[in-house]
């Protein structure tokens, strides 16, 4: 399977939809309990499937309000601290975006 | 037609309904003619103070008088003032202010959110839904936790920032579009209304952060605007915004430029505990979590209502309020489907970087916020970041969720369906509601209130008050009194006082309202310039210790004229600062034919000092007395010896120090010298981390040294100092070498460490030089060595057993534990020789040594003193100790200049032993203390070593009770029942260890004290038998260096004349003063906090000369060089140039003003 082909089979059945992933997460937190490296690989898992910015802020806005409502505020926490991470992401992407556009 | 009523009704809706809204919301403050009044928010509670507290920036009526910040507040202080003259209540002018910024905030923002909406989502008429969601935007901007706990429960004028900045940045928006073509067709108009907005916001820049986050965020968006349009006329575009920059910066700079005269003493004095003290604290409610959902707040944790647990604990009731940042992320989302997308960029810059310092030392990235609090200059301005940055983070994020919000809408419409619509609008009411409990859902108690007790009875404070008809009575009668003198106040206040009026049902707990509503100058609260606040707090440690006298003095040496004795005061203790009970004072001064009671009502009995009636100066006097002290007068003891040493002097200029004695030795005429303690202070220097490894800036200063062979000469003080500090590093290294075991380079180090201390015994003891050099050398080599013998004796002990010791600290090597035994001989050896030489105070052996530096041959009069009840001084003795005379308490000798080593013996005539009886039932020892007074106490006992870390031992105020446990969610009471908890550890080899330890007691009430020792870590039977070996407990007074006083005067010359003088007061920062003919003082006083500001010019054959001015303890003294001087006029010189400035701002202002709008009109 080439590299176009993974990613469209990827589209096709929505494995990068954010419940999906959500419920990624949620697999990975139970079988492997809270520990970093679960969360920064599932990161990573997001940027190899090629998951837009935006998506990732809502699985883990979505995660942070999941977690709130299961008293894991340390946690719930955690994944509010992504968020705002993404948001920053987004915010120099826009400003660069500004940048280039005026560089033009 | 239809289209003009269309725009006609929604604003007139928006208006009324807004204006409704914040009268129902203010309703329940006001409704009974009360007035909001709270902890450290201004109100202008008199007019005329008021005005003469904010427009001069000099504040007298606080004695001994402070510099004030700016003018910002004036706008405020105007529109209350005018409504009050009106309507002749403060009640109704602060609710109408209150529900004018409430209606503007809400009405504002909603005019800005649909003319956002008009451009980002393209919409021009946006439907009823849309804009009843916009409103409810608005509601959530203007009724918040945030701005609930930062703008109204307890005043600050930041609010005006809440109400027009949505207007100033909607003008900002007319007038610099982010498009090209998009100005609006009324150009001017917005100029207009945009520094019309920003003058009403000029109150709320009193927290100056404000100000430069506005600036910042201003420029930012001019930039972004030149951006955008440069292609087209590139000059104009550069030079309009530039122009409009520039009106915007003097728009604030006629009140900002005085603030800036004191703006680094005002930072340095609110960081005087380091910039990173906060951050280091750090603060987690305002965690991302808390925060991007408008909770967290610092103040919604201190100031707890009864309804706070919903908001700060309740994770059900707060869960709608992720619909905010939920909604904020949509827009994030949604991106793309926006038009205008440079404003959403804009304004989500400001949500992030807000957001970014509310969340404070919370991740992510916390490192970056602490790097800006130590690095980024005035960075630590962001202490309570919250507030701080909150301003700003909450209107980026209403405006974010506005939009977000409205997309929302927008969708939902598309979609047709009934439920998800529903669903959404009950979410949206559910966050509303949530959001604004403060103001409406939990408005039957929003009024804060302080439930204290004092003497087993419970008071209350309360955040709205009303001035009781005494206060108003007491002005009538002491202004007509009080001019030209200070009322002295019985009990004082703190910076902020209370009062409790049961007869009214009211009380209040704020800044001082006498000092505020009445135009005397008051002794009474805390000021924050150091010295004048020791001198102020003198005369009340004189009142607690019953010395009338010494208060009397203070009073004539002070011209303090008017004792006002409150009785409408129930200690509190923040409000209580040196307290002492009014009822009992004024029996004393009933007592004293001196006061005269000249006014009573209930709350309040003013009495006139008799010889000071006739003396009403404002603080001027005429002296030609120069006293030189050694004390440097930063404490109030220092002033109670001062003002005894002056005697009956009424009027003096007083140096201490070295310098000024040289430059002015001819002048001083009386002679003070205190003794200074000698080892008072133990210096801790074992920070091993200190010492382990050189810098690398030091190690090449060593190696460029070696390698010059740059080895001069030294004073021999200077070698000793060098050695003590090079066999300090050596041996820190040896103990890390030791811990890292690596034994090698301990040896290394051993042998170095041995060689630096043989070297170091030969030069102190070879050392010859004056008693007190030597002396200090010694006590210099004792500090060093007494922590290097604790530090060893520690690892010894712990390192050569085998029991419960890590592994890395057990030191396996044979020679290595041979050589540190013997090196603890040695080491022990050196220590008790320079033990046995130092002369130091010893308050082990009740022995207090000092140096008597006597500035001048002469016939002394010393005295001896214990300033601590239940501590006798038994002997006195003067010279070294090998050779000292006894020496009388209180008795006259000759002394010749120079200096004298002093020994004072003392012996506590108040001890306590406690009998320690065992609980069976609580398997618990304990033993009541009885009553203890407001001290620093003493607690000693011995205890078989074996014990150490066995059990703990408790001194608590009441009796102990399972209530301990429960940590108390009250912060208001601070009344912490347990005064000392510890559980004793000794690293000592004997078979005993000593325990010696002190704890305060400081209350405001009379309470029974209890011992208690608790057994740990042994079953309770045998524990407690263990306990019950420890012996010889001793409560005993605690002894520091101020409690014994040794003072001494000669008077060369008694330079007191009759000299008079008639002052003519023109403001607070000016005043005329005529002198009599043929004057012989020296100095014209000034009793008034120094300044450098406070200038005098005297009058010489019609002409001004300035008078050289000098620092006068804390107040102002100035030279009267010429005999010829007539008169003299006193001003507080930067008055002036706030005023000039005022007036030069106004005129650039207009010039330039009339520059833009030419710019404008020439390319409209």
């Amino acid at each position: 399977m080439n590299k176009t082909a993974f990613f469209d089979v990827i589209q096709r059945f929505h494995l990068n939809q954010w419940p999906v992933l959500l419920a990624v997460y949620g697999l990975l937190r139970v079988i492997f309990g809270l520990n970093y490296v679960v969360i920064y690989g599932f990161i990573l898992l997001l940027f190899a499937l090629r998951v837009q910015l935006e998506h990732m802020l809502i699985v883990f806005f979505s995660l942070a309000i999941v977690l709130y409502v299961l008293g894991q505020d340390v946690e719930a926490n955690h994944a509010m601290s992504f968020v705002f991470g993404f948001m920053v992401l987004i915010l120099v992407r826009h400003v660069l975006g500004y940048l280039k556009l005026h560089h033009r | 037609m239809k289209r003009n009523i269309y725009s006609f009704v929604t604003p007139f809706l928006v208006i009324v309904t807004s204006v409704l809204i914040a009268a129902t919301a203010m309703y329940g403050w006001f409704r009974d003619g009360s007035f909001m009044f709270f902890w450290d928010s201004y109100v202008p509670l008199d007019i005329h103070n008021s005005f003469e507290h904010l427009f001069y920036n000099w504040r007298e009526h606080v004695f001994p008088g402070y510099e004030t910040a700016g003018w910002s507040w004036l706008p405020y202080w105007a529109i209350i003032s005018f409504v009050r003259l009106l309507t002749g209540s403060l009640s109704i002018a602060q609710a109408s202010l209150y529900v004018c910024l409430l209606s503007a905030s809400t009405i504002f923002f909603f005019f800005l959110l649909r003319f956002l909406v008009s451009k980002v989502l393209q919409l021009s008429k946006p439907g009823w839904g849309l804009q009843l969601g916009l409103f409810g935007a608005s509601i959530l901007y203007t009724y918040n936790p945030f701005t609930f706990f930062y703008g109204y429960f307890m005043y600050n004028p930041d609010t005006f920032i809440f109400g027009f900045l949505p207007l100033n940045i909607l003008a900002l928006l007319h007038v610099f579009p982010l498009k090209k073509n998009g100005a609006s067709d009324r150009t001017l108009f917005w100029v207009i209304v945009f520094f019309v907005s920003l003058f009403m916001m000029t109150p709320g820049f009193g927290v100056y952060i404000f100000l430069a986050q506005y600036y910042i965020w201003l420029t930012l968006y001019l930039v972004l605007h030149w951006l955008s349009v440069r292609k087209t006329r590139s000059l104009v575009y550069v030079v309009q915004p530039l122009l409009f920059l520039l009106l915007a910066l003097l728009a604030n700079w006629w009140w900002f430029f005085p603030s800036l005269l004191g703006f680094q003493e005002l930072y340095n004095s609110q960081s005087v505990l380091g910039t990173t003290f906060w951050f280091d604290r750090g603060f987690i409610p305002s965690r991302l979590l808390n925060s991007t959902r408008l909770l967290g707040v610092p103040l919604m944790l201190n100031n707890l209502f009864s309804w706070s647990g919903y908001l700060n604990a309740n994770r059900w009731f707060t869960l709608p309020l992720f619909f905010i940042p939920c909604l904020v992320l949509m827009v994030v989302v949604w991106f793309k489907d926006f038009a205008h997308r440079k404003i959403i960029v804009y304004f989500f810059a400001m949500y992030l970087v807000s957001l970014f310092i509310v969340k404070f030392s919370n991740p992510p990235l916390a490192e970056i916020t602490k790097f800006a609090f130590e690095h980024v200059p005035f960075f630590g301005a962001f202490r309570d970041s919250y507030q701080k940055a909150g301003l700003f983070y909450l209107f980026a994020l209403s405006i974010l969720f506005a939009m977000g919000l409205s997309k929302m809408l927008l969708l939902l419409e598309k979609k047709k369906n009934i439920l998800l619509i529903l669903g959404f609008w009950g979410i949206f009411i559910a966050t509303l509601t949530v959001t604004t409990s403060p103001f409406f859902l939990f408005a039957q108690d929003n009024v804060r209130t302080i439930k204290y007790s004092y003497e087993g009875q419970t008071y209350f404070l309360e955040g709205k008050t009303k001035i009781p008809p005494e206060y108003t009575q007491l002005k009538t009668a002491l202004e007509p009194e009080c001019r030209g003198t200070t009322v002295a106040m019985i009990p004082r206040g703190g910076w902020i006082s209370s009062a409790n009026w049961p007869k009214y049902g009211t009380s209040y707990v704020g800044q001082d309202f006498l000092a505020q509503t009445i135009n005397c100058n008051f002794l009474t609260t805390v000021v924050s310039s150091t010295y004048a606040e020791a001198s102020i707090e003198a005369p009340y440690f004189m009142l607690q210790q019953g010395n009338m006298e010494g208060f009397k003095r203070y009073l004539l040496q002070t011209n303090i004229g008017i004792i006002l004795v409150r009785k409408d005061n129930v200690p509190y203790f923040p409000t209580t600062w040196v307290h002492v009970d009014p009822f009992y004072i004024k029996s004393l001064i009933d007592k004293d034919r001196e006061f005269e009671l000249f006014y009573q009502n209930d709350y309040f009995d003013a009495y006139r000092l008799l010889p000071l009636v006739n003396d009403r100066n404002f603080g001027f006097t005429l002296t030609s007395t120069t006293a030189f002290t050694n004390a440097p007068l930063a404490t109030p003891r220092e002033h109670i010896t001062l003002s005894r040493q002056m005697g009956t002097k009424k009027s003096y200029v007083v140096i201490n120090t070295d310098k000024e004695l040289q430059l002015l030795a001819n002048k001083v005429s009386l002679y003070a010298p205190v003794l200074n303690c000698v080892g008072c202070v133990d210096i801790d220097v074992s920070k091993p981390g200190l010492y382990a490894k050189d810098s690398v800036v030091a190690s090449l200063k060593t190696f460029v040294k070696e390698l010059v062979r740059w080895n001069p000469q030294r004073p021999q003080a200077e070698v000793i100092s060098m050695n003590l500090i090079n066999s300090h590093k050596i041996f820190f290294r040896l103990l890390d070498s030791l811990n890292k075991d690596a034994i090698d380079v301990a040896q290394e180090l051993l042998v170095q460490y041995t060689e630096s201390i043989t070297s170091l015994e030969k030069s102190l003891f070879s050392y010859s030089a004056d008693f007190f050099d030597v002396n200090q050398k010694m006590l210099e080599a004792r500090v060093y060595l007494s922590a290097q013998e604790r530090e060893l004796s520690g690892v010894i002990s712990q390192a050569m057993s085998n029991n419960d010791v890590p592994k890395n600290l057990v030191i396996a090597d044979e020679q290595m534990r041979l050589q540190l035994y013997y090196l603890t001989t040695l080491l022990h050896k050196l220590y008790r020789q320079v033990e046995d030489r130092a002369f130091r105070t010893d308050f082990t052996n009740n022995v207090y040594r000092g140096r008597l530096d006597i500035p001048e041959s002469g016939m002394y009069q010393c005295e001896t003193q214990s300033l601590v009840s239940g501590v006798t001084i038994t002997d006195v003795r003067l010279g070294e100790p090998q050779e000292t005379a006894s020496m009388p308490m209180q008795a006259g000798r000759y002394f010749e200049k120079g200096s004298y080593p002093i020994s004072i013996s003392y012996e506590y005539s108040w001890r306590l032993a406690p009998l320690v009886s065992f609980r069976e039932g609580d398997y618990i020892a304990s033993a009541p203390l009885g009553e203890l007074e407001n001290a620093y106490y003493r607690l000693r006992f011995t205890y078989p070593s074996s014990l150490s870390g066995r059990f703990a031992v408790l001194v608590t105020k009441k009796e102990i009770s399972p209530s301990f446990l429960v940590p108390s969610q009250n912060l208001d009471d601070l009344a912490n029942p347990v005064l000392l908890f510890e559980t004793p550890k000794g690293s000592s080899l004997d078979q005993y260890s000593f325990y010696d330890h002190t704890f305060q007691v400081n209350s405001l009430d009379v309470a029974s004290y209890y011992f208690y020792i608790i057994p740990l870590g042994t079953t309770p039977a045998s524990g407690v038998a263990d306990v019950l070996h420890i012996a010889d407990i001793e409560v005993t007074k605690a002894m520091y260096e101020q409690d014994i006083r040794m003072a001494c005067f000669y008077e060369t010359e008694n330079r007191e004349n009759n000299d008079t003088i008639t002052v003519d007061k023109i403001s607070p920062v000016e005043y005329n003063i005529t002198l009599s003919s043929g004057y012989a003082s020296e100095y014209l006083l000034f009793n008034q906090t120094y300044s450098p500001q406070w200038a005098a010019y005297g009058i010489v054959d019609g002409m001004p000369k300035k008078l050289p001015h000098v620092r006068n303890v804390y107040a102002n003294a100035w030279h009267l060089e010429d005999d010829g001087i007539t008169a003299i006029r006193v001003v507080y010189e930067s008055q002036a140039l706030r005023e000039r400035n005022l007036l030069g701002t106004i005129a650039v202002f207009i010039f330039i003003a009339a520059l833009y709008v030419y710019v404008l009109k020439r390319y409209e």
